[in-house]
């Protein structure tokens, strides 16, 4: 028998909580005509942004072309992005997590964490029953379904909303750790990325279970503090703590768009530059609540491959990226 | 930026997007004040700015914009099909504007 990682359960409670294909899901309960069907937004892009299970299943993917979409999907529904609903639903989303605990942090317009800790007595109900409550208020409020993760750290909650999709509940307690780490493949741990996973694999590490057994001293010899701090999580320990307060400061702002047909007309082109700028200047003056001041970088995408190009390619703009800078705006 | 875009753009080429950066972002309130009029060019631009604001709060985003982006606002950013519009911009209430909607994502049904 492995040994365990740690002895207790939860000595910190921290949910984290995902909703499924969620911005296919809003879609779908905004018009309940769309339940049971395959659903894709991103019609404004040219590419799927996200889809619902039933077109997930007839093997659209994130990123695919709507010509290849409908290929292979012909029934398949596929609408532009309405990101206005997307967050109205999102706000509403965490709404319903704060009538639970005032300890929530939006990570992004479909997840969130939330900590639990300390709330057993005063609900009277175990931790993984207040988790089963959060997942029913959102799931019949919303109209759709989310998964949910409960752990001791946000690390192990990441791996526990992913464990079990869509619509799943999946309680991870410090205790029993070792069971789910010893099938998780290291690069599906949150925040390990290529490089850490190459370094890893040359180490001979492949599952989250070996990184987490491998001793302190080790880590910290080869690898820097952050990752030092997952493996602590991977542990049963509380490291990352929740960002509970506003949206921290932005240190760029980006504003790129695409547009059809491509032009080579020079004025409609900078047209399309101003615009950026104006939208860019919009969004940092909603960030700063004053004037404020930035350096600005222009960039423009070519069109490689004649009109109705798929996704845009970073490369195409890095060429000319640093190529101006207008200090000022 | 009128530089920077004759440096940026090769003619003939056809281009299919752009986009800004905006970075080393910091406060107004630390911006050096000069001798030689920068300043004044500045609150000027300021007090513009606030009239824009102002009407952009009441009658929506984009109701004031610049000269040189007319071209991009006069035109559907995409041609295609690409160019449809969310159902919930076809479905304005009295009042509702495509830029400016009440915080309602979705209807149960409509009363004639």
């Amino acid at each position: 028998m492995e040994p365990p990682l740690a002895l207790h359960a939860f000595p910190r409670a921290i949910l984290h909580i995902d909703g499924d294909a969620f911005f296919a899901s809003c879609e779908q309960s905004r018009r309940p005509k769309l339940q049971g069907r395959p659903v894709v937004t991103g019609k404004e892009r040219g590419i799927a942004a996200s889809m619902s299970y039933e077109a997930k299943t007839r093997g659209v993917t994130r990123g695919m072309r709507l010509a290849d979409i409908r290929k292979i999907c012909p029934e398949a529904v596929i609408l532009p992005s309405d990101y206005e609903t997307y967050s109205l639903l999102s706000k509403r989303f965490f709404a319903i997590v704060r009538r639970y605990t005032p300890d929530v942090e939006e990570y992004s317009v479909d997840e969130c964490f939330a900590d639990l800790t300390g709330l057993r007595r005063p609900l009277r109900m175990s931790y993984i029953q207040i988790a089963e409550r959060i997942k029913h208020e959102l799931d019949t409020e919303l109209g759709f379904t989310f998964s949910v993760g409960l752990a001791p750290n946000k690390v192990v909650a990441k791996i526990a909303s992913k464990w079990q999709k869509p619509s799943g509940l999946t309680a991870i307690p410090a205790k029993e750790l070792h069971h789910y780490l010893a099938t998780l493949a290291v690069e599906n741990v949150w925040g390990i990325g290529h490089q850490t996973t190459a370094l890893l694999h040359k180490h001979r590490v492949k599952t989250a279970l070996q990184l987490a057994r491998q001793p302190e001293a080790w880590v910290k010899k080869h690898f820097s503090k952050p990752f030092y701090h997952i493996w602590q999580e991977l542990n049963g320990a509380y490291i990352f703590e929740l960002v509970t307060g506003e949206h921290e400061t932005y240190h760029t702002i980006q504003k790129v768009k695409t547009f059809t047909p491509p032009s080579s007309d020079r004025g409609f082109v900078f047209a399309q530059l101003a615009k950026n700028v104006e939208n860019a200047c919009i969004k940092l003056q909603v960030q700063a609540r004053h004037r404020a001041r930035a350096d600005l970088s222009a960039v423009a995408g070519l069109s490689r491959h004649g009109p109705g190009d798929g996704p845009l390619q970073t490369d195409q703009f890095s060429e000319r990226y640093s190529a101006c800078r207008v200090a000022g705006v | 930026m009128s530089p920077a875009f004759d440096d940026l753009c090769a003619s003939g080429t056809l281009y299919r997007a752009t986009g800004v950066i905006l970075c080393k972002l910091s406060e107004a309130y630390y911006g050096q004040l000069d001798l030689f009029g920068d300043v004044i060019r500045l609150q000027r631009l300021s007090n513009l700015y606030e009239s824009v604001d102002t009407l952009r709060e009441k009658y929506g985003k984009h109701t004031v914009f610049l000269g040189a982006s007319f071209l991009a606002h006069t035109h559907a950013q995409h041609d295609s099909e690409r160019g449809h519009l969310p159902e919930r911009q076809h479905q304005l209430l009295p009042g509702e504007t495509t830029r400016k909607r009440l915080g309602i994502p979705m209807f149960l049904g409509e009363v004639h």
